[in-house]
């Protein structure tokens, strides 16, 4: 499935999207941002940016990490919550750590594209080997303390399963009918709730604002030295 | 008759009785996929709108809206279903399971009884679950979270153009007898019944999402909020939903209700908080696979000084996939087919969206190759400013001359065929 076609495509573009949407040329600005961000932070990261194979202007992120979990979901969860409280990246990487032998490796590809209808980042992924199921997915991937918040959206949650937009496979996903309405009192100033809304944040800082709330909902947090955690 | 004169009226006037009652185990005698014919380009006049022409629908052009909703609603394929030789006890195969299929619908929504069906020709029922069926037809896992009408236009190639074939089943009984088998089919011919086969072994997991007893109302819901933040640019009409009619919309689609659906989608449609901007559409490319999506605006931008021209989906295509369709007013590489009928370019996008979207808020379009004997796909040409008019004069078939006028009207089709 391809997604590729952005809505400002057709005839003459509308005026330009504000935050806390993004056009294709803002998050590629929000992208670079991020980058920045991980290289100065956190810089065992594996991540490369890459291109839909319809449109190379279509960019999305990937960011890989590998987690140990072991096939009993009692166990899969303390070992997500424990890696999700390190505080350095080192310790997450699977090169640096013996795998302990009843664990297994989970790999875990995120993808960060944009949305060309929700004008918003979501977040895609892929694991291997691959989870098929919904509840194996939240025992091995949604932290405990984030478990009740995205069940409680929608008919099953806010994950499912979908055909990922550019390489024609299933994958999960984190719904983004939300994300705006949740980063609004971050990017802009006039975001309301106690004047939390300063507006400084900007289109850099975007995406690390972005990992804190919707990247914590399936485990993938990065420690930022700016902004990017949410307590 | 204000706005719906055109197309709208003339696909009315022949839209024929719903299909019959699903009928298992009987064939179906072979029928059209839904009775859309009437749109018909031969029927499509030129049409100036006034600004805000939703508004101004008379009660009779209301009534001639429901009767299009319904015959979409009702729209349905004929279905056999094969169980896959692997998967069965009994050498000579089981019988095959022949249903309709409503277009609007999902297959899961069919799957339980289709299992019923087919529990007793079972190898190992432990092994063979509801929950471990899939279906495919040439080797393609059928999507769950397609509906029925699109899997088919799009694994069929569908062109409505051409004539449908009845494919007789064989049976165990007059083997010796049977004709040879038919030649390949001609690619967008559709046969009928349409043949998918059930698989139990090797789910397919990466093409195929996992089917739970949620799944399918969960992708569905999603796809509606889709649509209607792109309708909108805000997710208000859907949100505003009761939790109640939420769970009806869902609902009166599994059970077919065409009351019960709309009275809920239109509380969308028309809600107060929002206007309709944007329309949702899906443009699906058999022979590529590609599905593009889009959100076009309802308005012409080059025409908003004026008041805004309703845009047509002729004009979106244009935008969207200007390689195959280069000019806005006529086909010429490609049909776009939608509900098992072909759509006019001339269609106002609006006006399609009202009557004959998809339940889940979408146009989903396939496309129909259209047959190529001179193979002049591969010879285009982008002409300079200077050009045009040596094409136009040098056009020799009514078709050049009508890309090279479109060229001159609208300024806007960069590619001409020669």
């Amino acid at each position: 499935m391809s997604h590729d076609t952005d809505m400002t495509d057709v005839d003459d573009a509308p005026p330009p999207l504000a935050l806390p949407f993004l056009s294709k040329e803002t998050f590629a600005v929000a992208v670079a941002g991020l980058i920045a961000q991980l290289d100065a932070c956190a810089a065992d990261l594996r991540y490369a940016i890459k291109e839909s194979p319809y449109d190379p202007s279509d960019i999305y992120l990937e960011i890989t990490r590998s987690i140990d979990f072991a096939p009993s979901s009692d166990t899969a969860a303390t070992s997500v919550a424990t890696t999700d409280e390190t505080s350095t990246l080192d310790e997450d990487d699977p090169e640096a750590l013996p795998v302990q032998s009843q664990n297994h490796n989970l790999v875990i590809h995120y993808h960060i594209l944009l949305s060309p209808i929700y004008a918003v980042p979501t977040l895609h992924l892929t694991t291997n080997p691959p989870i098929h199921a919904l509840s194996s997915f939240y025992d091995s991937l949604v932290p405990p303390d984030q478990r009740a918040a995205v069940a409680a959206v929608g008919v099953q949650g806010g994950i499912s399963q979908t055909e990922h937009p550019y390489l024609q496979r299933t994958c999960w996903f984190v719904h983004p009918c939300q994300t705006a309405e949740a980063m609004r009192p971050w990017v802009t100033r006039d975001g309301g709730e106690g004047g939390r809304g300063s507006g400084e944040v900007g289109v850099e800082g975007y995406l690390g604002i972005w990992l804190g709330i919707v990247g914590r909902a399936v485990g993938l947090t990065v420690p930022l030295r700016r902004g990017g955690q949410i307590a | 008759m204000g706005g719906f004169a055109g197309p709208m009226r003339s696909l009315l006037a022949s839209t024929s009785p719903p299909f019959p009652p699903s009928h298992p185990s009987h064939p179906i005698p072979s029928t059209s996929s839904t009775s859309l014919h009437a749109f018909d380009a031969d029927h499509l006049a030129p049409r100036r709108r006034p600004h805000d022409d939703r508004r101004q629908v008379s009660s009779g052009a209301l009534a001639m809206s429901d009767a299009l909703r319904r015959a979409v609603w009702d729209g349905s394929i004929p279905v056999r279903v094969l169980l896959d030789p692997s998967e069965c006890r009994i050498f000579d195969q089981a019988d095959a399971y022949y249903f309709q299929a409503r277009r609007v619908a999902y297959l899961p929504f069919y799957l339980p009884r289709i299992y019923r069906f087919f529990e007793p020709f079972l190898i190992d029922k432990s092994v063979a679950t509801v929950e471990s069926a899939w279906f495919e037809v040439d080797n393609a896992p059928l999507r769950w979270h397609w509906p029925v009408g699109l899997l088919h236009d799009f694994y069929t190639a569908l062109d409505p153009t051409k004539t449908a074939t009845a494919t007789t089943p064989p049976t165990n009984h007059d083997r010796s007898t049977s004709p040879p088998p038919p030649p390949d089919p001609e690619p967008g011919v559709p046969q009928l019944p349409w043949t998918i086969t059930l698989r139990f072994a090797s789910y397919p997991h990466d093409l195929l999402t996992t089917l739970t007893p949620t799944s399918t109302h969960d992708s569905f819901i999603n796809t509606v909020k889709e649509a209607d933040f792109a309708r909108n640019g805000t997710a208000k009409a859907v949100m505003s939903l009761s939790p109640a009619d939420s769970r009806r919309l869902f609902a009166s689609l599994q059970d077919h209700d065409f009351d019960g659906f709309w009275g809920v989608s239109d509380k969308m449609l028309k809600h107060s908080g929002s206007t309709v901007r944007n329309i949702p559409l899906r443009i699906y490319n058999p022979e590529t696979s590609q599905v593009i999506q889009g959100s076009v605006p309802v308005r012409q931008a080059a025409s908003i000084l004026r008041g805004g021209d309703p845009q047509t989906l002729g004009g979106a295509l244009n935008s969207l996939v200007p390689m195959l369709f280069p000019s806005r007013r006529s086909v010429v590489l490609a049909r776009p087919v939608m509900h098992g009928v072909v759509l006019p370019l001339s269609v106002p996008l609006v006006d399609l969206m009202q009557e004959a979207m998809y339940p889940d808020g979408f146009l989903h379009i396939t496309l129909a190759m259209m047959d190529d004997d001179n193979d002049t796909a591969s010879s285009y040409v982008r002409l300079t400013h200077g050009e045009e008019n040596a094409a136009a004069a040098n056009a020799q078939t009514p078709l050049d001359r009508s890309l090279a006028l479109d060229r001159s009207l609208d300024g806007d089709a960069d590619w001409v065929m020669l």
